[in-house]
């Protein structure tokens, strides 16, 4: 038995515990603290800092850090400048596009920052001796470059493109006076990144364990607030989880939904809520024996309980979705048809286009042929399984056989591009700009793999991509999402949000809009003592 | 003595045995990586803006649409002119992405295994001289339970309760970062993992240990010994511990390619930035020249190590003579 004088002991310890726990004085005191460090913990590790040979996520956050861009997203969903003194000038035609740079800017060698280092990252990009990963679209439209003057880029475009000023958004800028003449493929500085622009100056890259920035004094936005920020690889999940509660991360980003509820509890932590651009569909080969008849692809709509999987797999984090074009953009159309959750409708649909239920079997039959698909999936991750699995007894209710083809990344994008599969499941990533999702995926001339044929989805997205109005933009994309969402070219089950935690200690934190690289404004971050 | 001789034959014709091994290991280990489905390019492949012909110019740019058997004649070549190629993660030299990590995987394997024989040696000895007494059992679930329990489980489990709950340990990594460098700081860091992995090992050491004493133990030359009077301390230690050396010796050269592999569950679990974690990664990104590269030097090590413990074996134990042939 314990004596009375240990329990008194215990006793006093946990009011001394609690007591201490009140005095602490509350952060959030307006003015920055200046000092101290930021922790950011990260499954992933970046590959390298060189932004035209990556196109992780985790790069982009590390190389955000170290590097700058002519312009970023904010958390409002604005491009404000960085680099560039104003957004560029476009001319009345919508194909010159000028940007004119600030004349305060140093690389971290001290080296003036001119247009010479734009035109070069431009050439890089374009260059094909170098192994580009991370070129957006925009620049195959790119006529010419020039440098009228050490401040000055302008670029020529082919073709009129309303998204185009998105092209160099978040881009870091190449140092020319570092890289010109070297191999850019084996380039040191990709790992080394030490002369960059930004608001922090690389120390050092212990590769598998950490990379360790320090603030430059002399950023042209004024000297950060935090001292140094840490961007730690802990591989393992439940590793990290431990980490955060032991209070060694003050940041981490892209949270899974199976660890956003405890955290949420923790009053240690905030949780930050971004919708994002992306959307997690069944991605249906349109042009498939079975999946060709728009009725199938209606009906297995009907079939298929998006709130059911939103409230149990996802924990009531998410919303169901019925377009491609999600709820933070100026383009999304919330009324556009919706083919909800209703098997007898999905059974009805399947008999209308001829797949008669063969009472023996349990599976629908049409001219001697088994409703039968298997649906293609990358493997290695829980929530993404019993989704698919969700999906797979739903759609055997109404009649279908169906299974499911678990295959690796490398794999899946071979078979989607190959148009060689029924039903894929995945997320789709897109830009601010409503043009990025509906060209790169449904336009004929992006990456097809849905197999369409609908011209007159074309010549809307087409329409649209050329003009400035933003107002007449959001009419054509109306039109185009009610047609997508009519025709069921796709089954869109929830728009992907990001939850991103930091501790409360960590002020000026802004996640970006649609979620991504949240370190866009680090030099503003500070933390309370 | 006679065997100097005999012994360098038979190390050199072991040495030289390793050729042909080794290139029948490399035309495995080559074919198996290639075949893997998915290729370095995948983890980018899902960018929107990453084209079939982009992906395709790359292939193309890292000579990967070369048949295989030219892919492979490519790389012995390189090889034999002392070049492993680059990354095809960052594009840096191999020979620099595998050598950086050996000196923390050389650590923590080092520390790990040294503890496992420190603690497997006595243990071993207390229970195979003990045989009936409840200590003996109490070990041998410990044991049982150290060869049975994933380290997945062992290392968070010591995470939570060591880190997270108890703030006495630090979080994983190998050292503070930031800091200057400290003895006392970089023991912090090494203490969980290190024992995590030992006691896997020593779990398994002991098991060894016990069981080759247990039969040294109802040899002959015991009893002799015991018969004479001598204390049971000298009998144990004197006469039969030193013939379980050769059991130690075995474990010691199988153990000598982990000390370079790593531990690829344990330093994924404590962030420890070691070749274990290399390994993985560079399997799930595909990234060839560093996985057959990182592949050679342990097969190397493997067959080192083998030759290593043969050796010993002749010098440790009289009985035994290496021959010329056979």
């Amino acid at each position: 038995m314990m004596r009375l004088s240990t329990l008194l002991a215990i006793g006093i310890a946990i009011v001394a515990t609690a007591a201490s726990g009140f005095a602490q004085p509350t952060p959030g005191s307006e003015t920055p603290h200046r000092g101290g460090q930021v922790v950011i913990g990260s499954i992933q590790e970046p590959n390298v800092l060189n932004p035209l040979l990556t196109n992780l996520t985790v790069s982009q956050e590390a190389f955000n850090l170290v590097l700058d861009a002519l312009t970023k997203i904010d958390d409002k969903g604005n491009v404000i400048p960085f680099l560039a003194r104003e957004l560029p000038a476009v001319s009345a035609d919508g194909k010159t596009y000028t940007y004119r740079l600030r004349r305060d800017v140093r690389w971290h060698d001290g080296r003036p920052f001119t247009s010479a280092d734009v035109v070069f990252t431009h050439e890089a990009m374009m260059d094909p001796k170098n192994r580009v990963i991370g070129r957006p679209a925009g620049f195959l439209n790119v006529a010419s470059v020039r440098a009228p003057d050490a401040h000055t880029v302008v670029f020529n475009l082919k073709e009129p493109e309303a998204p185009w000023i998105y092209t160099w958004n978040g881009l870091g800028i190449l140092p020319k006076h570092v890289l010109e003449g070297r191999d850019l493929n084996t380039a040191r500085w990709n790992t080394a990144p030490t002369v960059g622009l930004g608001p922090f100056k690389l120390v050092e890259w212990v590769s598998g364990s950490h990379i360790l920035v320090s603030r430059n004094p002399d950023y042209y936005l004024g000297s950060p607030n935090v001292a140094a920020i840490v961007y730690r690889i802990i591989p393992d999940a439940n590793a990290l989880l431990a980490a955060m509660e032991k209070g060694d991360i003050d940041m981490r980003y892209a949270i899974t939904a199976e660890q956003v509820p405890g955290l949420d509890r923790n009053p240690g932590w905030k949780i930050w809520r971004t919708p994002s651009y992306s959307i997690f569909h069944f991605t249906i080969n349109n042009s498939h024996p079975i999946m060709s008849d728009r009725r199938v692809r209606q009906a297995l709509t009907h079939a298929l309980d998006k709130k059911g999987i939103a409230q149990t797999v996802l924990r009531g984090l998410v919303e169901p979705a019925w377009t491609p074009i999600t709820s933070p953009s100026w383009a999304h159309d919330p009324a556009v048809p919706k083919f909800e959750y209703d098997p007898a409708k999905a059974r009805q649909l399947l008999d209308e286009a001829g797949w008669r239920l063969n009472p023996a079997t349990g599976v629908r039959e049409k001219d001697g042929q088994r409703l039968a698909f298997s649906i293609v999936n990358i493997a290695g991750d829980v929530e993404r399984l019993q989704i698919v699995q969700i999906a797979q007894r739903q759609w055997r209710e109404v009649g279908a056989a169906v299974d499911i083809s678990p295959v690796d990344v490398g794999t899946f994008v071979t078979l989607m591009r190959g148009g060689d599969f029924a039903i894929g499941y995945g997320f789709w990533g897109a830009g601010p700009d409503p043009d990025t999702m509906l060209f790169i995926w449904w336009h004929s001339k992006g990456n097809n793999w849905l197999r369409l044929r609908l011209p007159q989805l074309d010549a809307l997205i087409d329409e649209a991509r050329v003009i400035q109005d933003q107002r007449k933009r959001r009419d054509l994309y109306h039109r185009a999402q009610k047609l997508i969402a009519q025709e069921a070219t796709n089954i869109f089950l929830y728009e992907r949000v990001f939850f991103d935690g930091t501790k409360t200690r960590v002020n000026g934190f802004r996640p970006v809009a649609g979620g991504g690289v949240n370190t866009w404004n680090a030099h503003e971050w500070w933390v309370g003592r | 003595m006679v065997g100097w001789a005999l012994m360098h034959r038979y190390v050199a014709r072991r040495l030289l045995g390793l050729v042909p091994l080794l290139f029948g290991i490399s035309v495995v280990v080559f074919g198996l990586v290639h075949t893997a489905p998915g290729g370095p390019t995948a983890v980018y492949a899902l960018g929107p803006d990453f084209t079939a012909q982009q992906q395709a110019e790359i292939e193309r740019s890292l000579g990967l649409d070369r048949p295989l058997p030219v892919q492979y004649l490519a790389w012995v070549g390189g090889v034999l002119s002392g070049s492993w190629g680059t990354s095809y993660k960052d594009g840096r030299d191999v020979r620099v992405v595998i050598l950086e990590r050996i000196p923390a995987t050389l650590t923590l394997m080092g520390t790990a295994y040294a503890l496992s024989l420190l603690i497997a040696v006595p243990v071993g000895v207390f229970t195979a001289t003990r045989p009936r007494s409840v200590a003996r059992y109490v070990v041998n679930v410990l044991t049982l339970l150290g060869i049975s329990v994933p380290t997945f489980w062992t290392g968070l489990l010591a995470l939570m309760v060591f880190s997270a709950w108890l703030g006495l340990l630090p979080s994983g990594g190998m050292y503070t970062i930031g800091a200057p460098f400290s003895l006392l700081d970089r023991l912090r860091y090494l203490v969980m993992p290190a024992l995590v992995l030992a006691f896997v090992n020593l779990a398994m050491w002991a098991r060894y240990i016990h069981s080759s004493l247990i039969e040294v133990l109802q040899e002959d030359y015991i009893r002799t010994a015991r018969a004479k009077g001598l204390a049971s301390r000298v009998v144990v230690f004197r006469h039969a511990l030193s013939n379980t050396l050769l059991v130690i010796v075995t474990l010691l050269g199988l153990s000598l390619p982990g000390l370079f592999s790593g531990a690829l569950v344990t330093e994924a679990i404590f962030s420890w930035p070691g070749n274990g974690r290399l390994i993985i990664e560079s399997l799930l990104g595909r990234n060839y020249p560093v996985l057959i590269a990182d592949f050679m030097v342990l097969a190397v090590l493997a067959v080192l190590g083998n030759l290593a413990a043969d050796v010993a074996y002749a010098l440790v134990d009289p009985r035994i003579r290496v021959e010329a042939r056979g």
